[in-house]
């Protein structure tokens, strides 16, 4: 398990994050939301024990991340970035990592390599983004860590490698219980592959559930009530806690978390005429969420 | 065990360190392979062919010039000692390259593992080839050796293996210095968060360090009596790589090697024989290695806690430590503020000038002009600060240290060098003591010294009253007369005032294995007590006839050596050496002997048994009548003076030499006298004018208000017929005298440019000589007042004559 109990990072004046508490169980593919600069990163590079905390801990299997070999062994960092492999070829990076990493499995990358076919003894710095973001996704994943961290990992790849990489991190998950950290800007992409997510706004961490729960505790509804001379405000509804509140002739469009249940009971004592509940989909939810936190495209207007 | 070592993290990131830069690597792989076997290699074939040719006949040596080769061979050494810095940065690329921080933070290292495999990684790939090439120039001696040595006798074999010891503290020596200049870098890794600033740091560090420490022992020393800047090279060897190479040279130099034999290796064991001096060499050098290890290790501990406390976002800040920056540029501010220490009226130059050097470094730092006044109040706190730590270590005497004076029970031996200035000679006294009694007396010496020992002002203030109308006129050089001073001094010639002093050292060697060194400049009558206490001890006979015997020893094998023919062409089948009687013209007399060393020891340790039974009084005011390798013989020394006339030597008489009539070889056309009055003020025969007024203790002083001329001594010059003075000439020289030591004044008289004293009793005799003096301008009423020196004149009723 991976924890963040209470951590504080600061980067001089900037407060990345503020006493953030986050649970990731063993297996868990879970995602990082979250706007820029809301601390996405910091998390990684906490776990991967590059940074070190200003206060709270970071803990992998419940040991320190920071300076601690043992705990640094079970984590595979992969950053947003492959700059700093140009100098490489793929298999001189492979026998770079195979040193530190004792789990590395040559079958594993060689396996994955016969699937992408990346040129071996070609200097990394010759690929193109995509190849080189492969070659250090299949390097991270023959690592063979328990916990695999990737910062914008698909970024670069065209879409069928997007599929191939993300079989291939699937496979890696079924078959040895990889817990998988992603942190993308690409919600589709988290909404395809993690199974929990946590939403970070300004250091803090907003939401954290599985998705599945979370897609189905926030709905938007399209609501109508008999009584139509009544103008309705949130506060006639203290049941919900509602995200976004917005009246088009006589339909409102509430965007509110909640249960189905809860809300219809919320709506009964109004008479609704017409309710309609439809589920949102996750960049719906980031941006209803973060609009509540004073973050939305509303700056413009 | 070594694949053990080398399957752990830490080697791993090394070895990937290395692999890394291989391309660096094996530049510097070249550079150094290239460096000393090159330079070795070239200057030992030269050196084979050569004797080759001693034995063929043939003439191979003159067609192979080793100086390009060696040359080559320097530079490329030299570039890869350099090259210690990219070394450096290259292995704590993490430190300066944000892309990288991510790839190398994360790996399974601590940061203790990820530094030290750092620094071992980049140190191995600067110091592995260095020692690889150093082992190539043991193997090229070693190979070498054999083949141009097998002529040689068992000294100069011996002398071979000197070599190796140098060759070996040298490259050692280097070793050491080398890994102090890597751990350097790593400090600077450890604190720069750019290449920019990690790279100017080191050369600033560098560069800074020993220049800054240098400028400021400059003025310190200059400042403070007592402080020598010549001995500031023992501080100056610690203070940094740079400053430590130029110690480790100017300590083989100075107490071993000669560094001629360096560019003629086949010499150095053919050439100068007997034993080089390196009694202090070992001593002086295992101390400032040991010290050298330490402040690395010292440094390497630094950086290793400065690389632990910093974090990895700290990369691209220019400076992670702060203080860092300060101390560089506190370094800068300083060494510009020393150029006014030497300059006063440069002061508001360089203090404009240090701040614009301040003001551009800080725009550097803080890439832009963001909170610019800080700028400001932090430079005004530097020079602050620098001025004030200026005036609190003068005025304090360096806190004290000036006037430290260790106890007598933690001495274990004192070094003293003084030298009187002899007039054709000099005299030079080089004495170890290491007797509690000696040791006792010079410590109560050096007290005594700080309690009356009156300031060069207050001399100079006394002087003014005496001499000061002699600066008002001056001859214009015009056929009728004299300009005011002041007319004088347009032309921008400042008098100069001869100070009255000698130099003496003093060395105090602890039981700790510190040395403390003083320097001080004695008026005669100081200089007469020290000589109380230094002369005339068996301490100093017996290092007298030591030096006798390992000079005359050396010149003699030097005579035997095929190699320096050039410098001795008159061989014989006997041997020889030169005794040198007065430096008058003819006086120098050659004494041939035989069986050499023999001979040569023997007369040592007659010389040592005189010397021993001599007096003070006698080293003070005995006559010399000749100097052997440039040291006395005093008449005294009837064993040594016994030796000499055994072996032809024929005493020389200075009256004699002077003949009475225009024939001879001293005709009167040539014979040129010039009498000094016994000087004005000053005490001793240790005191004497000088030809020229840059020559001897002279010290320039452009503000004339303040001090006057104090070498304007009475001169009479002599230049009629030589029967009209013959008799009094012939009493006068009867008493002359190259050499004398005496408090009480006493005239001077140059014939032919040789000087002589004359005692003070005989300075009747001297009078009645001056009767037959020539005014330089005695047709002029008015100027019979001046008499002429060697620039000016003086009021000759003034000064009393």
């Amino acid at each position: 398990m991976m924890q963040l109990k209470n951590t504080v990072k600061q980067f001089e004046d900037f407060c990345a994050l503020d006493g953030v508490n986050l649970d990731i169980p063993k297996g868990t593919a879970f995602g990082l939301l979250g706007s820029n600069g809301a601390g996405k990163s910091t998390i990684l590079r906490l776990f991967s024990g590059i940074y070190k905390p200003e206060s709270g801990e970071v803990l992998i299997d419940d040991e320190p991340v920071y300076d601690n070999v043992k705990a640094k062994q079970k984590v595979f960092f992969i950053n947003d970035e492959t700059v700093q492999f140009g100098g490489f070829t793929l298999r001189q990076l492979k026998n770079f990592y195979k040193q530190f990493y004792p789990e590395f499995s040559e079958e594993i990358f060689e396996r994955l390599e016969k699937i992408i076919q990346l040129p071996m003894d070609k200097k990394i710095s010759t690929f193109s983004k995509g190849m080189k973001r492969q070659a250090i996704v299949i390097i991270g994943i023959s690592c063979c860590t328990p916990y695999l961290l990737l910062d914008e990992a698909f970024d670069g790849l065209d879409p069928t490698m997007r599929i191939i990489v993300k079989r291939m991190l699937v496979d890696a998950m079924c078959e040895r219980e990889l817990t998988v950290v992603i942190s993308s800007h690409n919600l589709k992409e988290i909404n395809e592959m993690c199974d929990t997510a946590a939403l970070l706004h300004h250091g803090k961490i907003v939401f954290n559930r599985e998705l599945d729960s979370l897609k189905g505790a926030v709905h938007k509804i399209q609501a109508a009530f008999r009584d139509k001379e009544r103008i309705f405000t949130r506060e006639d509804f203290p049941g919900l806690e509602i995200l976004h509140f917005e009246k088009t002739q006589s339909i409102y469009h509430i965007i509110a978390k909640g249960s189905e249940e809860q809300i219809h009971q919320a709506l009964a004592g109004y008479e609704p005429v017409v309710a309609d509940l439809i589920p949102l989909s996750l960049e719906e939810i980031f941006i209803y969420e973060l609009e509540v936190l004073g973050y939305d495209s509303k700056v413009f207007e | 065990m070594t694949a053990k070592f080398l399957n752990n993290y830490p080697a791993k990131n090394a070895v990937r360190i290395i692999s890394q830069n291989r391309k660096f690597a094996i530049v510097t792989c070249i550079l150094s392979l290239l460096g000393i076997p090159l330079f070795l290699g070239s200057a030992m074939i030269s050196s084979y062919l050569e004797t080759l040719d001693d034995k063929n006949g043939t003439d191979f040596y003159y067609g192979f010039q080793p100086e390009p080769y060696m040359l080559i061979g320097g530079f490329c050494a030299a570039i890869a000692v350099l090259l210690g810095i990219f070394c450096g940065i290259r292995a704590f690329e993490e430190e300066w390259n944000k892309t990288r921080v991510d790839m190398l933070y994360s790996l399974p290292l601590n940061g203790t593992q990820r530094f030290f495999s750092d620094y071992l990684g980049g140190f191995t790939m600067y110091a592995v080839p260095y020692l690889v090439a150093v082992l190539l120039g043991w193997v090229i001696m070693l190979v070498m050796t054999p083949l141009i040595i097998s002529n040689l006798t068992s000294d100069q074999a011996s002398e071979v293996h000197e070599f190796y010891l140098y060759y070996f503290l040298g490259t050692l020596g280097l070793f050491v210095l080398m890994w102090m200049y890597y751990t350097i870098s790593a400090v600077c890794a450890s604190c720069c968060g750019t290449l920019f600033e990690n790279i100017y740091t080191n050369l600033l560090l560098n560069l800074l360090l020993p220049g800054t420490f240098a400028a400021v022992l400059a003025v310190i020393t200059y400042q403070v009596d007592g402080l020598d800047f010549e001995y500031s090279w023992d501080f100056i060897g610690y203070t940094s790589p740079i400053g430590g190479l130029i110690y480790l040279i100017y300590l083989l130099a100075e107490k071993g090697i000669d560094f001629d034999r360096i560019s003629d290796y086949g010499n150095s064991y053919t050439g100068y024989g007997g034993s080089v001096e390196t009694s202090g060499l070992m001593p002086a050098y295992l101390r400032w290695i040991f010290v050298i290890i330490l402040l690395t290790a010292a440094l390497l501990f630094l950086a290793w806690k400065l690389y632990q406390n910093r974090k990895a976002e700290q990369v691209s800040s220019p400076f992670v430590y702060i203080w860092l920056y300060y101390v560089i540029i506190s370094a800068i501010v300083v060494c510009i503020l020393c150029i006014s220490a030497a300059e006063d009226d440069a002061i508001i130059a360089v203090i404009l000038f240090s701040a614009i050097v301040y003001f551009i470094m800080e725009v550097i730092r803080k890439r832009g002009f963001k909170k610019f006044w800080l700028s400001v109040v932090t430079y005004i706190v530097t020079v602050a600060v620098a001025i004030g730590g200026y005036i609190l270590t003068i005025s304090t005497d360096c806190f004290g240290r000036t006037k430290y004076i260790p106890a007598v029970s933690t001495v274990s031996s004192v070094e003293i060098y003084f030298n009187i200035p002899d007039y054709s000679q000099g005299l030079n006294y080089n004495l170890t003591y290491k007797d509690k009694e000696t040791i006792q007396k010079i410590e109560e010496f050096h007290r005594n010294y700080f309690k009356n020992h009156d300031t060069l002002e207050e001399n100079l203030q006394q002087i003014v009253e005496i001499n000061k109308y002699g600066l008002e006129y001056t001859y214009d050089g015009s056929i009728d007369g004299y300009t005011s001073y002041e007319q004088y001094d347009e032309y921008d010639s400042f008098p100069y005032y001869r100070l009255d002093y000698n130099t003496f050292t003093i060395s105090y060697h602890t039981i700790a294995g510190t040395t403390i060194h003083r320097s001080y400049q004695l008026y005669p009558d100081e200089m007469l007590d020290l000589m109380k206490i230094c002369l005339g001890t068996d301490a100093y006979a017996e290092s007298q006839g030591k030096l006798m015997r390992s000079r005359l020893l050396s010149d003699a094998r030097k005579y035997n050596d095929k190699t320096h023919q050039y410098e001795y062409p008159y061989q014989y089948s006997f041997e020889l050496f030169c005794f040198y009687s007065n430096t008058s013209n003819n006086s120098n007399q050659q004494i041939y002997i035989s069986d050499t060393e023999n001979t040569i020891r023997t007369f040592a340790d007659i010389y040592q048994t005189d010397m021993k039974a001599m007096t003070f009084d006698e080293f003070c005011k005995g006559e010399i009548i000749g100097y052997i390798r440039s040291m006395p013989v005093y008449k005294s020394c009837t064993g040594t003076v016994a030796f000499l006339k055994e072996h032809g030597f024929t005493e020389y008489d200075l009256a004699e030499a002077i003949p009475d009539n225009q024939d001879s070889y001293y005709n009167r056309s040539k014979l040129d006298i010039r009498i000094y009055a016994p000087e004005q003020y000053k005490t001793g025969s240790l005191n004497y004018p000088s030809y020229l007024p840059n020559q001897g203790n002279y010290v320039a002083f452009n503000n004339t208000e303040d001090y006057v001329y104090c070498d304007i001594v009475p001169l009479y010059n002599i230049s009629g017929s030589i029967q009209s003075y013959y008799p009094e000439l012939y009493e006068v020289l009867s008493h002359a005298r190259e050499h004398y030591i005496s408090a009480e004044p006493c005239y001077l008289i140059y014939i032919n440019g040789s000087r002589y004293l004359i005692p003070a009793e005989y300075s009747e005799s001297v009078k009645k000589l001056i009767q037959h003096e020539n005014y330089y301008y005695n047709n002029k009423s008015d100027t019979e007042r001046y008499f002429y020196t060697d620039n000016y004149y003086v009021d000759k009723n003034y000064i009393g004559f």
